[in-house]
């Protein structure tokens, strides 16, 4: 059975619904990844399910998550109350003064964990931060020198990121919506192209999954014809583009691996004009 | 790349991203689980255990244990919706097997309920309220979306319960779900 015949064959709906054998899920799980199309089918029909699901709760009020429920191990303390029980004197005066010890002490130390799981939960963000701009910094700085000081590899991140930012930011930036066409209504790109930078950052915010073998490849479009502006990972990550001087659109084809010269229009997936006469 | 998340442009969080961080203990996957699936795991919920009260106890236990047992979630045995929907159903079906759920819908149904000691296998399908639906679906394909959806059923579990052919039951489930997705695109 070729990955089209799952299509039409009443399979994918109870794929989703997770009553297949095992191995027809496995076998259909691996045909999606390999398939695009196949992927997208199912996202439908998942989608479908859901909607009627939702529509099903009819006015239901969705519960608070209590969050204490979702602490890792690390996050909390194991915290024994038995630890804090004073043995109690049969003095009545001493009495009352162990209960007021007792409470303190258990004020104190629930203050103790409180600290504790703040330093914790600071110091994971901390190494969290760290990864992430070491990841900036190898990704954007580029090769940066084995034995270069850590200052100037900050100082350069810090500059690639407040490049990012004013071209984000910018006035002569815009920001193009590229909509999903015919094949795929529900997927999604984002362009900023600078017009006067004529540099382009592109962001897949939702196009479906796409196999080892294809890749999306941006164009713009001038005066009809389409000009490559470079193959993008499918990520929601801003990636930078190649520089483009004029266009009156933008749009994101699927392409075998490497792009193309010229589109491939049957695998137009987005395409978002560009507004006139802002510069 | 930049590992700048444009989260604010984003409708919806790929299902693979908040494998990561559920994989990673990563507190915001269960931000994007409530956001995209809360509401479609909790109607399945609901139209297992009824009762809305409970149902908001049932997901929370559910989302504990996704959280608990990420690790378990096998990406090549199916999608994680699938995966998160299979958990809900089943702590739901749990929840109705409990002493005091049985105590409580006994008192509720009927006097004599001293033959009806299973709340939830006794109760058809079609006594799933879904009145907003009512009119989408003929009542047929309405049963067989509930069963295969709400109540997991399978392809022989459906032939037997609808008395139909076990061969048409996967085409009649397509056929079902497609007037629904015309239904929604309306």
């Amino acid at each position: 059975m070729s990955w089209k015949d799952y299509i039409n064959s009443g399979l994918l709906e109870l794929y989703v619904a997770g009553t297949l054998s095992a191995q027809e899920m496995e076998r259909i799980r691996a045909l999606e990844k390999e398939h695009p199309e196949l992927a997208a089918e199912i996202d439908k029909i998942q989608q479908a399910a859901m909607r009627y699901a939702r529509q099903s709760a009819g006015d239901f009020t969705l519960p608070e998550l209590d969050e204490s429920a979702f602490e890792t191990p690390s996050d909390s303390l194991q915290n024994d109350p038995t630890d804090h029980v004073l043995q109690l004197n049969n003095d009545k005066n001493r009495r009352w003064l162990s209960i007021a010890a007792a409470v303190l002490l258990l004020f104190a130390s629930g203050i103790a964990i409180y600290m504790y799981v703040q330093v914790s939960n600071l110091k994971r963000e901390l190494v969290e931060i760290k990864t992430e701009r070491l990841l900036l910094d190898s990704v954007l700085a580029g090769q940066l020198a084995a034995n270069d000081s850590l200052l100037h590899g900050l100082n350069q991140m810090q500059r690639q990121y407040a490049e990012v930012q004013e071209h984000i930011n910018s006035a002569s930036t815009q920001k193009i919506l590229l909509k999903g066409l015919d094949i795929d209504s529900a997927a999604e790109a984002l362009v900023f192209w600078n017009e006067k930078t004529q540099k382009v950052y592109v962001s897949a915010s939702n196009l479906p999954a796409v196999d080892q073998q294809h890749q999306y490849q941006l164009w713009a479009l001038v005066d009809g014809k389409p000009i490559d502006a470079g193959v993008f990972i499918n990520s929601n990550n801003l990636q930078v583009a190649k520089s483009i001087a004029r266009a009156d659109a933008f749009a994101v084809t699927l392409e075998p691996k490497g792009g193309s010269e010229t589109p491939t229009l049957e695998k137009l997936y987005v395409l978002g004009e560009v507004a006139k006469g802002n510069s | 790349m930049l590992p700048i998340a444009l989260n604010s442009t984003n409708k919806q969080i790929p299902e693979d991203q908040i494998v990561n961080w559920l994989k990673s203990a990563d507190k915001r996957a269960l931000n994007a689980i409530y956001k995209q699936y809360a509401m479609a795991l909790c109607g399945v919920i609901k139209a297992v255990v009824k009762d809305d009260e409970l149902s908001r106890d049932v997901f929370q236990d559910a989302m504990v244990k996704i959280w608990q047992q990420a690790n378990r979630y096998d990406d090549t045995k199916g999608r994680l919706y699938t995966w998160m929907l299979n958990i809900c159903r089943n702590t739901a079906i749990d929840a109705t097997r409990s002493k005091a759920f049985k105590m409580a819908s006994q008192i509720q149904t009927d006097e004599n309920s001293v033959s009806d000691t299973n709340a939830y296998e006794s109760q058809k399908p079609d006594h799933i309220g879904v009145p907003e639906l009512v009119n989408v679906l003929p009542e047929d394909q309405q049963e067989l979306v509930q069963l295969v959806y709400f109540k997991g059923y399978t392809q022989q579990e459906i032939s037997d319960e609808l008395k139909i052919p076990l061969g048409t039951v996967k085409t009649k489930v397509r056929s079902a779900v497609n007037k629904l997705r015309a239904h929604f695109k309306q």
